[in-house]
C-alpha cells in the first residue's frame, strides 16, 4: 500500500474529524465530569469497607494508594474510552450518508480508521493532562514515581489505545447499533480490566478475561511505574501489549475487509 | 386518556419489537449483571467480607451483598425508566411526528403514561433479569413485607417517572440528549446512595441528594427489601410529596418547552 | 465505455416477527441487467414499481456486488480492479446526504479531494473552479449547515467532480430543487457530456428531464430491463403516434377518398382518422361550417406543411391547427399501467 497516500488519508480525516466535531461542552462532559463523578462515586463505594492496620483490603491496596489506586485506573480506563467515541460517532456518518461518499473513494479506508481513532485520542487530550495533573497533585508520591519507565509506557498505551479504537470502528462497520460497542467492551472492560479491583485477586477464569483486555496491562504498566516496581512481570505487560497491539492491526484489516465486502453485498451503507 | 395510554404504550411496544431494543435492552441486562459482578468481586476476592462497623448501622441490615445488589438492580432500573420515558418527545421531534402528536387532541398525561406503561414492561424484564443474577451470586433476603414491598416500589416508579418528566423537558430544551442525561445518572448514581449507604458522603452531598425524590424512595425500598419489615405510612411522605412536585414542574415545563419549539425551529 | 452484462442483484432481507423469530426475504432488485454507457452520452435509467435504479447506480458505483453478471469500465472488470475504477465514477445522490454538515463548503471539498489522492494545490485550484461552477463561491466558507436545499445539492455536485470523472451517476440529482436551479443543473448535466465528454447515467422522476437530456433510455419494471432506446423512439413505441387535428371550412364527404389517397402517396405513414362536423353548429350556411380532420402520423409538424397545399387546392379554408404529441410521461404511465406489451 501506498505509504504516501496513507499517510495524506490520514491527515485529511485528522482534519476533518476536528472540523467536524463538536469541542468544547461535550469533551468537559464525557471525558471529565462524567469518570470524574465516575471516581467518586467508586471511592465512596470502597467506604463500607473496612480499612487500616489488620483490615483485608489493606493487605491487597494499602491505605494511602487506595485514591492512586483509583485515578490511575480511571485514567487509564478514559484513554481507551476516547477512542471508543471514534466508532461511536460512526453512526451519525453512517446515517449522514458520508461513510457511502468516503467509500466511493479510492482511498485507503485503514487510515480513515486510524484518522478517526487518532483524533479522538487528540480530541480528548486535554482530559488527560488534567486528570494526570490532579493524580500527581493530590494523591501521587512523586518520589517513588519511575519516569524512565513511566514515559514510555504512557506512550505504549496511547499507541494501544488509538489501536484499540480502530479496531471497534472497523466492528462498528458491520452493525447499525453501536451502543453494543459501550456493553460489549467498555463495561465489563472497567470490571476485568482492573479498574476498581486489582486483577490480582479474581479467581482463575476472570483473570483469564482480564488477559482479554489492554487495559489490564496497561495499568499493570502505570500502577508498576507509579508505585516504582518494575519487575518481570511489568516487562511481560510491557511486552504483551506490543505484541497484542501489533496482532490487532492485522485484526482490523481482515475486518476492514470484510466488512467492505459486507456492506456490498447487502447494500446496507445506509439502511436502517 | 386511557385510549391515548393504551394507544401509546402499543405502539411503542410494536415499534420497538420491529425494530431496535435488543442491543438496549441487552445492555442494560449485561449492564445489571456487571453491577452485581463487581459488587460480588469486592465483597468476596477484594474484602472478603471485611467490612466497616458503621455500615451495618446506616444500612439497617448487615448484608453487604444483598444491599448492592438491590442498589444496583435498581439503579439500572430507574435508568432505563427514566431515559426511555424523558426521550419520548425528542424523539418524536427528530422523527418529525411530534407535529402529528401535538394536532391531536390527545391527551399529554396519556402520552408519557403510555410510554411508561410500555417502558415498565421492559425495565422490569431487566430488573428481574439483574435479580436472577444476584440470587446466582448468592444474594439472600427474608421474607418480604408485602405491603411494604408493593407501596414502596410503586413510589419508586412513580418518582422514576416524575423525574423523567423533568429531564424530558430539559432535553426538549437543550435539543440535546446525550449529555442530559448522562450528566443526571452520573450525578443520581454518586448522590442517591444507589451503591453506598449516603451518610458516607459530606455533608453538603449528602443534602444535594435529598433533592430527588428517587433518594427516599430508593431508601425505602431497600430498606424493607432487606430487613424484611413495614414501613410506617408517614415515611413515604417525602417521595411522595415530592414526585408529586416533579410531576407538576415537568408537565409545566413540558408544556412551555414544547411549544417554544416550534417558534425556535420555524424562526 | 461501460458495460454491464447480465447483471443480477438480489438481496436478503430479515424481518423480525418477535424476540427470535424473524423470516428471511430475498428481493430480486436487478434481473439480468444489461447495459451501456458511452463517454459523452447521456443515459437516463426510468423505472416502474420498484425498479431498482437506485441498486444499479450503486453497483455502477462499486459501492454494490452484484450477485452475478460482470461490470467492466473502459475494458477493465470492475470485481477486480476497485481503486482503479472509483477513481474514474463517481455518483451524486439527490437530497442532503453525503456532505459534512459541521464543514464549509470548501472543507467538503478538500476532505474530499484528499481521499482522492490530489495534492493540496490541485485542491485549491479545482474547488475553487468546481465552487464557482455551481455558483458556490461566495458560500465557499459556510458551514454546510447553513446552506439552503438547493445549495446543499450543488455543493454534492461539485463533490461528485472533484476527481474528474469519467463515468458520472446522477440519483435523482433534481429532487425537490426550484424550477431555475433545476434547469441549470440541466445544463450543467449537459455539457458535462457534450463539452467535457463525461459519459452520465441519470435516474429522475421527472420524465420532461429525462426526454429532454437523455441520448438513450432504459425502462425498467421490477428489476428487469424493459425497453432500451431514444426518448421520442419509446414514446412512439409505447404511446403510438402524433395526431394532427385541422379544422377547416367547405368541407365535403366526398373529399375523404381524394385526402385518403393523398396522405398515402406521402413520404411517411399518415392515416385519416376521423372528419367530423365541428361542435358549434350555428353556422349560417353549409360552406361556413367548420369540420375537424384528424390526421395520425409520425410527424405532425411535417403534415401540416404538406396538407396545406392539398387543401388550397379543393378550396377549403383552415381555420385552426393543432396536435397532440404524447410525451415520455404517457408513454411511462402506459407502460406501468401495464396497458402496452
Amino acid at each position: 500500500m501506498n505509504i504516501e497516500r496513507l499517510w495524506s488519508t490520514t491527515l485529511a480525516e485528522l482534519s476533518k474529524q476536528h472540523r467536524n466535531r463538536s469541542r468544547g461542552k461535550f469533551v468537559f462532559f464525557s471525558l471529565l465530569l462524567w469518570p470524574a463523578l465516575g471516581f467518586l462515586t467508586s471511592y465512596f463505594t470502597m467506604k463500607p469497607y473496612r480499612s487500616g492496620a489488620g483490615s483485608v483490603l489493606s493487605r491487597i491496596i494499602p491505605d494511602e494508594r487506595i485514591p492512586l489506586f483509583l485515578l490511575s485506573g480511571y485514567l487509564v480506563f478514559q484513554l481507551f474510552w476516547t477512542v471508543v467515541e471514534a466508532a461511536w460517532l460512526f453512526e451519525l456518518e453512517r446515517k449522514g450518508g458520508t461513510v457511502e461518499a468516503v467509500f466511493l473513494t479510492p482511498a485507503p479506508k485503514m487510515a480513515f480508521l486510524y484518522g478517526r481513532s487518532l483524533y479522538s485520542l487528540f480530541h480528548g487530550i486535554w482530559m488527560f493532562a488534567v486528570f494526570s495533573l490532579l493524580t500527581f497533585l493530590f494523591v501521587s508520591d512523586a518520589s517513588t514515581v519511575n519516569w524512565a519507565a513511566l514515559i514510555p509506557a504512557l506512550l505504549l498505551i496511547m499507541a494501544a489505545a488509538v489501536i484499540w479504537g480502530a479496531l471497534l470502528c472497523a466492528v462498528s462497520l458491520f452493525s447499525r447499533e453501536s451502543s453494543f460497542l459501550y456493553y460489549i467492551f467498555q463495561t465489563p472492560m472497567e470490571l476485568f480490566g482492573g479498574v476498581r479491583i486489582p486483577p490480582a485477586v479474581f479467581p482463575v477464569w476472570a483473570t483469564g478475561l482480564s488477559a482479554l483486555f489492554p487495559v489490564t496491562y496497561s495499568l499493570i504498566l502505570v500502577r508498576g511505574a507509579l508505585y516504582g516496581h518494575i519487575g518481570a512481570g511489568w516487562w511481560r505487560a510491557f511486552l504483551i501489549l506490543l505484541a497484542g497491539s501489533i496482532l490487532l492491526v492485522f485484526c482490523t484489516r481482515y475486518l476492514l475487509s470484510r466488512a467492505e465486502k459486507h456492506a456490498r453485498k447487502k447494500g446496507n451503507w445506509t439502511l436502517f | 386518556m386511557w385510549h391515548t395510554v393504551f394507544a401509546t404504550a402499543a405502539r411503542n411496544q410494536r415499534a420497538n419489537l420491529r425494530a431496535f431494543p435488543w442491543a438496549f435492552t441487552l445492555g442494560h441486562i449485561i449492564e445489571g449483571g456487571y453491577l452485581v459482578l463487581v459488587s460480588y468481586f469486592s465483597y468476596v476476592y477484594l474484602i472478603q467480607g471485611d467490612l466497616d462497623d458503621r455500615f451495618a448501622l446506616y444500612a439497617g441490615s448487615g448484608n453487604y451483598l444483598a444491599y448492592a445488589i438491590i442498589g444496583g438492580a435498581l439503579n439500572v432500573f430507574s435508568v432505563s425508566m427514566m431515559m426511555n420515558v424523558s426521550r419520548a418527545l425528542i424523539t418524536e421531534w427528530r422523527e418529525g411526528t411530534l407535529e402529528a402528536l401535538l394536532l391531536s387532541p390527545s391527551s399529554r398525561n396519556g402520552y408519557f403514561l403510555g410510554t411508561a406503561l410500555q417502558q415498565f414492561y421492559r425495565s422490569g424484564m431487566v430488573l428481574l433479569a439483574v435479580l436472577v443474577f444476584g440470587i446466582l451470586a448468592g444474594m439472600r433476603l427474608s421474607a418480604p413485607h408485602l405491603l411494604s414491598v408493593g407501596v414502596s416500589g410503586g413510589l419508586f416508579i412513580l418518582s422514576c417517572y416524575a423525574m423523567a418528566l423533568v429531564l424530558g423537558s430539559i432535553m426538549l430544551y437543550t435539543r440535546d440528549t446525550y449529555i442530559v442525561q448522562n450528566t443526571l445518572f452520573a450525578v443520581t448514581t454518586l448522590l442517591c446512595g444507589f451503591q453506598f449507604p449516603r451518610q458516607y458522603l459530606p455533608g453538603f452531598l449528602q443534602a444535594a441528594g435529598g433533592v430527588f425524590p428517587l433518594t427516599s424512595s430508593l431508601q425505602l425500598l431497600r430498606r424493607t427489601l432487606l430487613t424484611g419489615e413495614a414501613i410506617p405510612l408517614r415515611d413515604t411522605l417525602p417521595a411522595l410529596l415530592l414526585s408529586l412536585v416533579y410531576i407538576a414542574v415537568g408537565m409545566w415545563s413540558n408544556r412551555l418547552v414544547e411549544r417554544g419549539l416550534f417558534e425556535k425551529y420555524q424562526a | 465505455m461501460i458495460q454491464m452484462n447480465e447483471v443480477t442483484k438480489i438481496y436478503e432481507t430479515k424481518n423480525r416477527l418477535g424476540l427470535f423469530r424473524a423470516e428471511t426475504r430475498t428481493v430480486t432488485a436487478v434481473q439480468s441487467l444489461t447495459l451501456s454507457i458511452a463517454k459523452g452520452e447521456i443515459v437516463g435509467l426510468l423505472g416502474l414499481n420498484g425498479a431498482g435504479k437506485t441498486t444499479t447506480i450503486r453497483m455502477l458505483s462499486t459501492l454494490l456486488d452484484p450477485t452475478s453478471g460482470s461490470i467492466e469500465i473502459d475494458g477493465m472488470p470492475m470485481a477486480d480492479n476497485r481503486r482503479s475504477v472509483q477513481q474514474k465514477v463517481n455518483m451524486i445522490a439527490g437530497g442532503e446526504r453525503m456532505l459534512y454538515w459541521r464543514l464549509t463548503g470548501r472543507e467538503n471539498l478538500q476532505y474530499f479531494g484528499r481521499l482522492y489522492g490530489l495534492n493540496t494545490a490541485k485542491i485549491r485550484s479545482l474547488s475553487d473552479l468546481l465552487l464557482a461552477e455551481v455558483g458556490l463561491t461566495a458560500a465557499a466558507d459556510q458551514p454546510v449547515e447553513q446552506y439552503s436545499k438547493g445549495m446543499k445539492q450543488r455543493l454534492q455536485i461539485a463533490r461528485g467532480l472533484i476527481n474528474d470523472p469519467e463515468y458520472l451517476f446522477l440519483d435523482e440529482p433534481t429532487l425537490g430543487l426550484d424550477a431555475p436551479i433545476a434547469r441549470q443543473l440541466r445544463s450543467t448535466v449537459r455539457s458535462l457530456a457534450k463539452e467535457h465528454g463525461k459519459g452520465i447515467l441519470l435516474t429522475s422522476h421527472y420524465l420532461q428531464e429525462v426526454e429532454e437530456l437523455c441520448d438513450r433510455v432504459y425502462v425498467l419494471n421490477r428489476g428487469r430491463l424493459l425497453l432500451c432506446d431514444k426518448p421520442d423512439a419509446i414514446v412512439r413505441q409505447v404511446a403510438g403516434l402524433q395526431t394532427a387535428h385541422l379544422q377547416v371550412s367547405g368541407w365535403d364527404e366526398a373529399l375523404r377518398p381524394l385526402l385518403q389517397e393523398h396522405l398515402g402517396k406521402l413520404g411517411h405513414p399518415a392515416e385519416l382518422i376521423g372528419g367530423v362536423k365541428d361542435s358549434d353548429g350555428n353556422s349560417a350556411s353549409r360552406s361556413e361550417e367548420s369540420y375537424r380532420i384528424s390526421v395520425r402520423s409520425t410527424s405532425a409538424d411535417m403534415l401540416i406543411t404538406e396538407l396545406l397545399p392539398w387543401t388550397m387546392q379543393y378550396g377549403l379554408r383552415i381555420n385552426g391547427f393543432t396536435c397532440d404529441k404524447p410525451n415520455l410521461e404517457d408513454a411511462i404511465i402506459l407502460l406501468s399501467e401495464g396497458r402496452v406489451s
